[in-house]
This record gives structure tokens, C-alpha cells and sequence, in this order.
């Protein structure tokens, strides 16, 4: 009978508890639900302390890829979340109740090919005819497509595997691709585990930025919310470019509770590889046209062209920049 | 009632077509108990007798019947046909169920030629043709068996017995499940097929009236274990009238020594 | 007997009588179906345009089919439309799969259902593995065979391989041991037993096994067709367009997926059932 009444009464504390413990991220002024992705950027705003200066609270919500938010901010299931080049092309194209507020990082230097170590392939040219896991409609897609486009390929030269970013770490692992390409953190972290090895950058290829992407009505109704979390991002962006190790040691505690050990030492070598640069200048505007024009020519998207004027909102970084004191 | 004489007594012993010797039979129910069925029986039936198998519920007269057809084989004694032993099934007996037992995927036709085409008998069409008109399916040779009556389709199953001219007919319980009216025409028609096949016949019934308007013998089983408490020879002519006195009066006499048996059995 | 008693024999039909009061009840089933289809769909047009709902999530059924009929063309007609590729190389999948299933598993369970030791073998195995949903095979089968088209086939075997092979051994268990001694005592060897009993009798439940296995195995390819789709395939396309927010593509597709499945109950499957098992009488007509 003790033991009963015991379990009864935690039974009756767990969901007390639970709300206790949430309360901080209630009570915050400001709360945003983010989309939380794989990227250096998406995982150190999350795991480090950058929101609670700005009086902040971040929801994070995992998703696999560039792909599946795309859904959700059309949806409104989250406020914000990193969207590549292409995907941002493929939702522009279908809704205008979307808006880029910014960019998390650019250059072509996130895309590598690996392949396992002990594999033959030494250039993209080995890997014709080979099984390939890349995630198709990524902005790394697009960077695949741009590059097979100037060496006079075409995608089906290729066993094209269309794969989320754990699907791809266990593809290789298990060798049930040939080679991987992705974007980092997932293709440093199969060479921290000696499985892999890169044989191919997208750095020069490609100056591809990646965007952050909020819902048009988000920006509209909390409008301070959304400067708060840009000018926690731009923190964030500092860090990852002035302080490598100490950026390195977030992603790495957000590699591990995705179940993946990385060696800090790897992640310190590619955080270096792209620039991380909020800013929306006139070429990163160019860019996404021009993916959205490649795409539209290989038949991947319907529609007609977006309207680009309203597509791009760059008023917010100019308040974040005055809210973190510039 | 006439007892037979001393005469056609050895006639049927020297033309014995069945003979049951010393047969017992004993059933393990399933809490691993044994049941003694059948406790000792002996019994001959003759070369074109008509017999009928009457006792109370689980006496093991239908298990004797499934002996002889080489169903099933006894625990003590021996089954004998022709004077071999029952080893297994063979054609040379035709069966009759009380469910019918027809092959449903088979028209009434199919059904009734399955003896015939599995033994590859000559004549088939003419054969079969004839028993349709015995049996009075006549129109329905195409019909499939879940569209006729119970009536309809036993006399299918009493035509796919009889149809690869087996020796010896063994009927279980063949009317039990008809309706009263429909069991009353099913037995006078019944009695103008065996009378123009001329069968032996082994049949197993709970019915008094029915055992006593078509048999020639009625063996009455006793309670289990069972044996043979006593035959009753019918010499009446066919057909039968159940309100003739010495039908009655035979009629009387075996009922009150089944009511005997199934007291016992109620215990 | 001569004189000849019909019993009910109103109960014994003529089948040419049977024929046109199907049809006379098929044209009003038909009807039955389709409408309350309409009626969705009507108001799915109506919620779409008014902006009831999202027009991105929900685009409008006119769009749908406007994009259907897209998809159904192509500068070399019809037959070369990619829509049509499509389904070609998803009904080859499930034809390959389910037409291998059907061959060795409707023996394996027939021969279940007749010998003991088979039976006490092969059940704990087939029912430890059964529950396990067929999509779950998917990343495994992958590992074994790479992204191919056998792995797709494969899938589709493993989901029509149970219920083909439960239901064959379950018909031959049905029959009951009074058929087998009828047929016996009429005497019919072992195989002549196989032939002329078992098989037609285990027939009813061979047929509702196969039903099962193909809608099942339907199912399976379309999912494992998103996973391991590699360019071609219903699953794939839908995948793929899903990718591209093409939602008019995603619902033409699952449309086509939806009158496929259903040409295949109502096109292959009953008529088969109409000629066997609601002709023998043996289960009751839907």
C-alpha cells in the first residue's frame, strides 16, 4: 500500500515538475520555435548561451533537412529555420507568405565528397556510375547540379540516393553508398570516425549561401522577437569566426546528443571552410536567382518565377545590429 | 417378432459380407482419460442384408461403421469384409454422411462422377445419367450443392455412393439432419433405390422408425461399453406401414429395450 | 424415386438469371461508390478555392487532375508519358515480387497445411515475423542489396509471402477429415487427394490470401518506393515532388496509386472470386 501511494505521488510531481522546469522558457519574454538542423550555425545558437543575453528563448525542433522545414515554415509549425539555396528556390515558388531575413554562412566550402577510406575513388570522375547519397532539392544538390552541369554530365551518369543526414552518416558506415556528398558537420564527422575520407570540395565551385527563413506573418506579429534571435545568431556567427576551438566544442556537444562522437580537432579544421556573414548583398540575391533559374531549366520546379522584391527582408539585421550595439 | 431359423442362420454365416469379431474400442479423451466405447462386439451381416445400427449416444455404433469402412481401426478384434480383414479404405464400399459431405467446388454431376472418373469406369455418362433419374435430380446436374436443400444434396451424396457400384453401402446418421417430412419422403425413396441395387447395407440411425421401416435386421448396442444387447429381425414387406399391428408391436419392443440403454448411459 | 420432388428449388438459380441481376445491382452499386467520392470532392474544390484550407497543402482536385493530365503526356505521346513510366515500372515491382511470393509460398503453405512436421516448423517462424510491418525490412534489405530495384521486389515478396502462406496452409487445415475419407474410400490416391480435394478446397482461402497479399504488397512498394525508389516508380515520383513542394504531382499520384489498387481488387481479384468460391457456395458474396 506504501509503495502505491508513493508511485501515486510521483505520478501527480512528474507533471508539476515538468512544468517547473519549462516555466523559464514560458516565462522568457521572448520565445521562437526554431527549426534545429545539423549545421554549425543551427547547433551553436541552440547549445550555447548566445539567446539568454537577449532575454530569448529558443524552441528547437529537429529536422533532417533543408527540405522537411520548408514544410513546416509554410505550415507555421516553427518561426524560423535554415533553408539552402534550392529549397529557399522551391518555396518562393509556391508561397510568398515566406521571407529570407538573412543568411547563416556562404561558400561552397561546406559541400565535400567523401568516400570510405579504403575505396579506390580519388575525383568525382571515379564516381560515375556509382551509388551516390546526396539529399535531393538541398541547396548542395544545387551545388552538385551546377557542378555536373560544367563538366558536361548529366544527374542519371550517377546512382543518385536521396538521403536525410543520419541516413547518409549510416549509408556509408554501413557501404551501402559509394560515396557521400553533404555538408558539414555530417561529411567531418564519418572522417572523425575513419570511415571516410574527402575527395572532392565545393569550394570555387559554387559562393552558395544558405538562408534564414521565417514565416512573412512571424515577422509581421512579433517582429521583436524576430531582431532578438537575428542579433543572437550574428553572436553566434562571431563566435564560429573569431573563436574556432570554442565553437568546435558546441558543435561537438551537439553532434553527441545526435548519437555521433566527433573529434573536436576535425570540426576545428572546417569550421573555417565557409564565411559566416549575416548580410543579404545584392551577389547572395543573384545567387538564389540563378538557382532558381537552374533548377526551373532541369524540369524540377513549377510555377512561375517568384517575386523576388518581396523575398528578401534586410531590415531586421539592421535592428539587430543597433540591439546588439553597433 | 419372427426369430430367424436355424437355416438362414448358417446361410449368413457362410455368406457373411461383414463380420465383426470380438471388436472393442477404446477412445483417450483429452485429460489423457480412457474411454472403453465399444466393449465387445460380435456380429454378421449377410450378403444383401439391409442392417441397422440403433443404441444410445456414444455406444460406438458409428465407429464401428467408420471401422468398417477403414476409417478407423479397432483397439481388440478384427473387422472382416468378404473374409479379409478391413485394412484401409477401398471402393469396393460407398459411404453416405449425416452432413453430406460433398464437394462443394463440384456440380451436382461432378459429384457423382468422382468415383467413377478416379476409377476410370467405363459407361460413366450412362451410369451417372441413370442414378440422376434414380435419385430424382433430374434438372440439376449443373446446380452447384450450397444451392440445394439438405434433402436435395443428400440424395446427391446417396447417388455418389452408389454411382462406382460399390459392394456394400455404409450410412451414417443419413437422414438425422432433414425435417420430419422431408426424412419420410427421403426413406420411401430411399427404399426403391435399394430395392433396384440390391445393395448390403449398413445403416446407423437413432431413430426406431426409421431403422424398423427400412432394415431387414436392427442391431441394438447396448450402453458403453457397449456390445450387441439383441437383433431384431423385421420380416415385413417393403414399404412399411408404421400403423400396421406387427409393426407396432415390434416397434413397442425395441423401444423399450433402447430406453433401457440410454438410461444406463444417463447414469 | 421416379417421381421427382423439388425440394426449395427456387434456391437453384440459373446462371444466365444470376448474370443479369448482378448487373442490374452492379450499375446501382457502382453508383453507390462513386457518390459519396464526388461529394469529397466537390467540397475539397470548394475549401481549396474559398481559401478554407491551404492551397499548397491542398490544392484544388481541378488542378490535380489538370497536372494529371501534364503528366500523362509527352511530345511522343501517351505511352511514353512519364506518369505512365512511372507505372509501368511500379506495376513490373509488384508483379515480380508478389508473382514470386505467389509461386513458392502458396506451395510452402499448402504443404504446411498437409504435413505435421512442415506445419510445426515453419508456424513459430512465419508467426514471430508477420507482425513485423514490411517498411521496417526496408533499410535492411537496402544494406543487402543496395538501392535497386531488387530491393523493392524483395520488400514486396516479404509483405506477400505471409498472408499467402497462412491462408494456404489454413484452407488445407479447413477441409474437413470426412471430404479426405469420402474421397479416399472412392479411392483416390495421395496425389489424385492433392488434386481433387485439397487444392480446390483450400481454394477459398488461397484466393482471400492472395487478395491480401496483393493490396498488402500494394502498399509496401509505394512506401519502400520512397526509400529506396532510385528515379522511377509511383512512390519515387510522389517522393520527388514532394521534394519540390509539388503537391498537384504528390495527389496525382496518390490518386493513381488509389483507382491502381482498386482496378486490381475489382479487376483481377473479384471476378476470380466470383467464378470459384462465390460459385462453390463456399463464402458468402460481399
Amino acid at each position: 500500500m506504501g509503495a502505491f501511494w508513493k508511485n501515486l505521488a510521483r505520478l501527480i510531481a512528474a507533471p508539476v515538475i515538468l512544468l517547473a522546469l519549462s516555466l523559464p522558457a514560458l516565462t522568457a519574454d521572448h520565445s521562437i520555435k526554431s527549426a534545429y538542423r545539423l549545421t554549425f550555425t543551427s547547433i551553436a545558437v541552440t547549445k550555447g548561451d548566445f539567446a539568454e543575453k537577449y532575454d530569448l528563448a529558443i524552441k528547437p525542433i529537429t529536422f533532417p533537412t533543408g527540405i522537411e522545414i520548408n514544410e513546416a515554415l509554410l505550415t507555421g509549425s516553427v518561426d524560423v529555420g535554415e533553408v539552402g539555396i534550392a529549397p529557399l528556390a522551391t518555396l518562393l515558388t509556391r508561397t510568398s507568405d515566406v521571407v529570407a531575413v538573412g543568411v547563416t554562412d556562404i561558400g561552397g566550402g561546406r559541400y565535400k565528397t567523401v568516400v570510405r577510406k579504403e575505396s579506390p575513388y580519388k575525383s568525382m570522375d571515379d564516381l560515375l556510375g556509382k551509388k551516390v547519397a546526396i539529399k535531393v532539392g538541398s541547396g548542395n544538390y544545387a551545388a552538385f547540379l551546377t557542378y555536373i552541369k560544367s563538366r558536361g554530365w548529366k544527374e542519371s551518369d550517377f546512382q543518385i540516393v536521396n538521403a536525410g543526414d543520419q541516413e547518409a552518416i549510416a549509408a556509408l558506415t554501413e557501404g551501402s553508398v559509394d560515396g557521400v556528398i553533404y555538408w558539414e558537420p555530417i561529411v567531418s564527422t564519418l572522417i572523425a570516425k575513419g570511415i571516410a575520407r574527402p575527395i572532392f570540395s565545393f569550394k570555387g565551385v559554387v559562393n552558395n549561401p544558405t538562408f534564414l527563413v521565417m514565416p512573412r506573418k512571424f515577422v509581421e506579429n512579433e517582429r521583436e522577437t524576430a531582431i532578438r534571435f537575428i542579433a543572437a545568431y550574428m553572436d553566434t556567427q562571431e563566435l564560429l569566426s573569431t573563436d574556432v576551438p570554442a565553437a568546435a566544442k558546441l558543435v561537438v556537444k551537439g553532434m553527441s546528443a545526435s548519437g555521433q562522437k566527433v573529434d573536436p580537432k576535425v570540426i576545428e579544421l572546417a569550421i573555417p571552410s565557409v564565411d559566416y556573414k549575416i548580410e543579404m548583398g545584392s551577389q547572395v540575391i543573384a545567387d538564389e536567382k540563378a538557382t532558381w533559374q537552374l533548377l526551373k531549366d532541369t524540369g524540377k520546379l513549377r510555377g512561375d518565377e517568384p517575386d523576388w522584391s518581396v523575398a528578401f527582408d534586410g531590415s531586421l539585421i539592421e535592428a539587430a545590429k543597433k540591439l546588439r550595439g553597433e | 417378432m419372427d426369430m430367424p431359423n436355424k437355416k438362414t442362420k448358417r446361410d449368413a454365416a457362410a455368406t457373411a459380407k461383414v463380420e465383426a469379431l470380438s471388436v472393442s474400442k477404446t477412445f483417450k479423451r483429452d485429460g489423457g482419460e480412457e474411454v472403453a466405447a465399444i466393449g465387445d462386439i460380435s456380429l454378421s451381416i449377410a450378403e444383401g442384408e439391409f442392417a441397422a445400427f440403433i443404441g444410445p449416444s456414444g455406444c460406438g455404433k458409428s465407429t464401428l461403421l467408420y471401422m468398417v469402412a477403414g476409417f478407423e481401426k479397432p483397439t481388440g478384434g478384427k473387422v472382416r469384409m468378404n473374409g479379409h480383414v478391413i485394412d484401409r479404405p477401398r471402393p469396393d464400399r460407398g459411404i453416405v454422411f449425416q452432413e453430406y459431405v460433398l464437394f462443394p467446388w463440384l456440380t451436382v454431376e461432378g459429384n457423382i462422377r468422382f468415383g467413377i472418373d478416379l476409377q476410370k469406369q467405363p459407361d460413366a455418362d450412362a451410369r451417372v445419367e441413370h442414378l440422376i433419374k434414380l435419385v430424382g435430380l433430374r434438372g440439376f446436374e449443373r446446380a452447384y450443392p450450397h444451392t440445394l436443400s439438405g434433402g436435395m444434396q443428400q440424395r446427391v451424396a446417396i447417388a455418389r455412393a452408389l454411382a462406382y457400384d460399390p459392394e456394400l453401402l455404409l450410412m451414417d446418421e443419413p437422414f438425422g439432419s432433414l425435417d420430419a417430412q422431408t426424412k419420410r419422403r427421403m426413406i420411401k425413396d430411399f427404399i426403391t433405390v435399394w430395392e433396384e441395387t440390391k445393395k448390403t447395407v449398413i445403416f446407423v440411425t437413432h431413430s426406431v422408425e426409421e431403422a424398423l421401416l427400412l432394415a431387414d435386421k436392427v442391431y441394438l448396442f447396448s450402453a458403453r461399453p457397449s456390445r450387441i444387447k439383441q437383433v431384431f429381425s423385421v420380416d415385413l414387406p417393403r414399404p412399411r406401414d408404421i400403423s400396421e399391428p406387427s409393426f407396432i408391436g415390434i416397434q413397442r419392443e425395441l423401444l423399450a429395450s433402447l430406453d433401457e440403454e440410454v438410461e444406463k448411459m444417463m447414469g | 424415386m421416379s417421381e421427382i420432388q423439388i425440394h426449395r428449388a427456387g434456391e437453384a438459380r440459373s446462371p444466365s438469371a444470376e448474370f443479369a441481376a448482378g448487373f442490374g445491382h452492379k450499375a446501382l452499386g457502382g453508383l453507390r461508390f462513386i457518390s459519396p467520392i464526388l461529394i469529397v470532392l466537390a467540397l475539397w474544390e470548394f475549401s481549396s478555392r474559398a481559401g478554407l484550407v491551404n492551397a499548397v497543402l491542398l490544392p484544388p482536385p481541378s488542378a490535380i487532375f489538370r497536372n494529371m493530365g501534364r503528366l500523362f503526356q509527352s511530345d511522343t505521346g501517351f505511352w511514353n508519358s512519364p506518369l505512365v513510366g512511372h507505372i509501368e515500372v511500379s506495376l513490373m515491382r509488384l508483379l515480380a515480387g508478389y508473382g514470386m511470393a505467389a509461386v513458392l509460398c502458396t506451395a510452402l503453405g499448402l504443404l504446411m497445411g498437409i504435413n505435421r512436421r512442415v506445419y510445426a516448423f515453419f508456424d513459430p517462424i512465419v508467426t514471430v515475423i508477420m507482425p513485423i510491418p514490411s517498411l521496417a525490412w526496408v533499410p535492411i534489405v537496402i544494406l543487402w542489396l543496395g538501392m535497386s530495384n531488387a530491393t523493392i521486389i524483395f520488400v514486396v515478396f516479404l509483405t506477400a509471402m505471409f498472408p499467402i502462406i497462412y491462408n494456404s496452409a489454413a484452407g488445407v487445415r479447413s477441409i474437413s477429415k470426412k471430404h479426405l475419407w469420402a474421397a479416399e474410400l472412392m479411392g483416390a490416391s495421395r496425389q489424385k487427394i492433392f488434386f481433387k480435394v485439397l487444392l480446390p478446397g483450400a481454394m477459398p482461402y488461397v484466393i482471400t490470401g492472395h487478395i491480401l497479399a496483393v493490396s498488402l504488397a500494394w502498399r509496401a512498394l509505394v512506401g519502400a518506393e520512397m526509400l529506396a525508389g532510385a528515379g522511377l516508380g509511383l512512390g519515387y515520383m510522389i517522393f520527388d515532388a514532394r521534394t519540390f513542394m509539388d503537391t498537384e504531382t504528390v495527389y496525382a499520384g496518390i490518386m493513381v496509386i488509389a483507382v491502381l489498387g482498386l482496378l486490381i481488387e475489382k479487376g483481377v481479384f473479384r471476378p476470380l472470386q466470383r467464378f470459384t468460391i462465390e460459385r462453390w457456395g463456399t463464402v458468402r458474396a460481399g
